[in-house]
């Protein structure tokens, strides 16, 4: 597999406290990587690290396979785009204006693309209002746009739907899909709005104190939060048997505990299960979303 | 960095505080320049006593523009635009001292301009030697280039725009007031006279000459107007006030410039190398 962004055992340290502590992840070619990790949790400083605006004190990163001490570094930049926290934008200026500056930071011979760009974020009508008067939204929009300047391949956005009314967010999250879809633009979206990431990201890491906790594709991640009923039995073997004999999808989880995946008549199985002389101790439905997921992953003992 | 030149000048002719103090530069240069009409009636007054005024104020100009200017790269983020397509941030500190050098000059040619035209249709031309006039040019100009170095380094280093711009106020202001301090200890006279009187509105003074205990002796003379030469605000009060005579260390004014700027600068683009922006 490509990756767009490798890290290994990333460190980053402000006096006696590391913000970023061993952290190492893959952002495949093509993802929209969702980065998960409450406040505080190391997210805003891993895009800073990424972006340049800070330097690892231990560890390493590299971007479209160039490491980032490299000096061909800075010419691979090129090839990304960053919102980070607060969009960078100059207020006294217009949208368009503002995407003109950047194409002149960027060397741009012409100003060709601007109004596909204004266009593709939404801010064609806006004219000649200043920045300033914008919206959280729009000038979250105007922010990717400026990012999108010079047609980057890799778009790291942090929090993009901080503070954005409902029309904001899907605006936003329509955006990135349409994006990801059409331009092939890999994304690393950091938040801790996880029901929102969810719908987007196909790809999610965790991230908890400054470590990476958990790194799984969207469709692993599916599969550990699909709907199923868990069943604690005094024999897996019989269970495995009985599940087998009745065409039912299911997983080993211990030696007395499976999941059941799909629809299952529970008198039927019980019934199937005492003619093998097994007791079911307990059952329960398992319903885990996102949060649920991640609550699990980092919220609870495990990680304290 | 052509690229980063070329979106900083954009940006310098939109802004509207470099346009400010250009027009006041300019409204300076023409009440000197009438001014100087003024005192031509009472002595041959000759245009290239305030040539170089702009050599005084600019100090207090460039402190505010830089601190607004480059301030503003941090307070909209726009900075981070920068560095994260790539560009190093030697680059990015050197054409930020550029645009700024740039700006301040063309607010001090606004001041040329307006002076030396009305003040050589009031009074005439230049009188004095091309050389020496080319001279102070060059000094005023590195002087500019000095200020211009501290303020990019303050403004550089200070990510709040409010902080970076009153820290650059504040540092030409305790400048200037030093460099005045200064100044007086050089001009204490070697000698008092015994007595002075005041009656029907006449001073009168007369008697032996006594020693003034204030005066400086010859080695805290030199360190004073070495002070006074190092300091910008000392030399921008000697470009401005040719009409008390030449300056004295016409060539150590420019070499103390140089190297206000290059101390400033090297470390400026050091600090700044490892600095960690948000």
């Amino acid at each position: 597999m490509e990756y767009v962004l490798t890290a290994n055992a990333l460190k980053k340290q402000y006096r006696h406290f590391y913000a970023i502590n061993n952290l190492s992840m893959s952002i495949p070619r093509g993802s929209i990587y969702g980065l998960v990790g409450k406040n505080g949790s190391g997210k805003t400083t891993l895009m800073r690290l990424i972006c340049g605006l800070q330097e690892p004190t231990y560890g390493g990163y590299t971007l479209f396979g160039v490491h980032y001490k490299a000096k061909a570094i800075n010419k691979v930049r090129r090839r990304m785009g960053a919102v980070v926290e607060t969009p960078s934008i100059y207020l006294d200026m217009t949208a368009e204006d503002n995407l003109k500056e950047q194409y002149r930071v960027l060397g741009l011979p012409s100003y060709e693309g601007i109004d596909e760009l204004l266009g593709l974020v939404g801010l064609s009508d806006t004219g000649k209002k200043k920045a300033r008067n914008f919206s959280l939204g729009m000038k979250q929009r105007l922010g990717i746009a400026i990012a999108l300047c010079g047609r980057p391949d890799f778009l790291a956005l942090d929090e993009p739907v901080n503070g954005l009314d409902p029309q904001g967010i899907v605006d936003i999250r329509e955006l990135i899909i349409k994006l990801n879809r059409e331009y092939q633009i890999t994304f690393l979206i950091s938040s801790h709005i996880l029901s929102e990431l969810s719908r987007l990201a196909t790809h999610f890491g965790f991230i908890d104190k400054g470590y990476m906790v958990k790194e799984i594709s969207a469709s692993e991640l599916e599969a550990a939060c699909r709907k199923c009923v868990r069943l604690n039995v005094t024999d897996v073997n019989a269970l495995s048997r009985v599940l087998d004999n009745l065409n039912l999808e299911y997983s080993i989880i211990s030696g007395c505990e499976a999941d059941v995946y799909g629809y299952v008549s529970v008198t039927e199985l019980v019934m199937a299960l005492a003619k093998e002389n097994c007791e079911v101790k307990s059952i329960h439905e398992k319903d885990e979303d996102l949060e649920n997921y991640y609550i699990n992953l980092v919220g609870g003992g495990a990680n304290e | 960095m052509n690229k980063l030149l070329a979106a900083n000048f954009s940006r310098l002719f939109k802004n509207k505080l470099f346009w400010a103090l250009t027009a006041l530069s300019a409204l300076i240069g023409l009440l000197l320049g009438l001014y100087l009409n003024t005192l031509d009636i009472y002595y041959n007054a000759v245009i290239e006593h305030f040539i170089f005024y702009y050599a005084f104020f600019i100090g207090l100009f460039a402190a505010v523009f830089c601190g607004m200017f480059l301030g503003s790269e941090y307070s909209n983020g726009a900075i981070r635009n920068k560095l994260i397509i790539g560009h190093s941030r030697y680059a990015v500190y050197l054409a930020n001292l550029i645009v700024c050098l740039a700006a301040c000059l063309m607010m001090c040619l606004a001041y040329f301009i307006v002076y030396f035209i009305l003040g050589s249709l009031l009074v005439g031309g230049l009188v004095i030697d091309t050389g020496l006039f080319l001279g102070y040019l060059g000094t005023s100009i590195l002087l500019i280039l000095a200020y211009v170095s501290i303020y990019t380094i303050i403004s550089m280093l200070i990510t709040s725009k409010a902080t970076g711009s009153v820290v650059c106020i504040i540092l030409f202001i305790v400048l200037l007031f030093y460099a005045m301090l200064v100044y007086e200890k050089l001009n204490v006279p070697e000698y008092y006279d015994n007595f002075t009187s005041e009656a029907d509105d006449e001073v009168q003074s007369g008697g032996k000459q006594i020693a003034n205990s204030d005066n400086n002796n010859n080695t805290d003379g030199a360190v004073y107007e070495f002070i006074f030469d190092l300091l910008p605000p000392g030399q921008g009060y000697q470009l401005s006030s040719l009409v008390d005579g030449p300056i004295a260390h016409i060539w150590r004014l420019p070499l103390l410039s140089l190297f206000i700027t290059l101390a400033t600068t090297l470390s400026g683009m050091l600090i700044f190398r490892r600095k960690n922006l948000k």
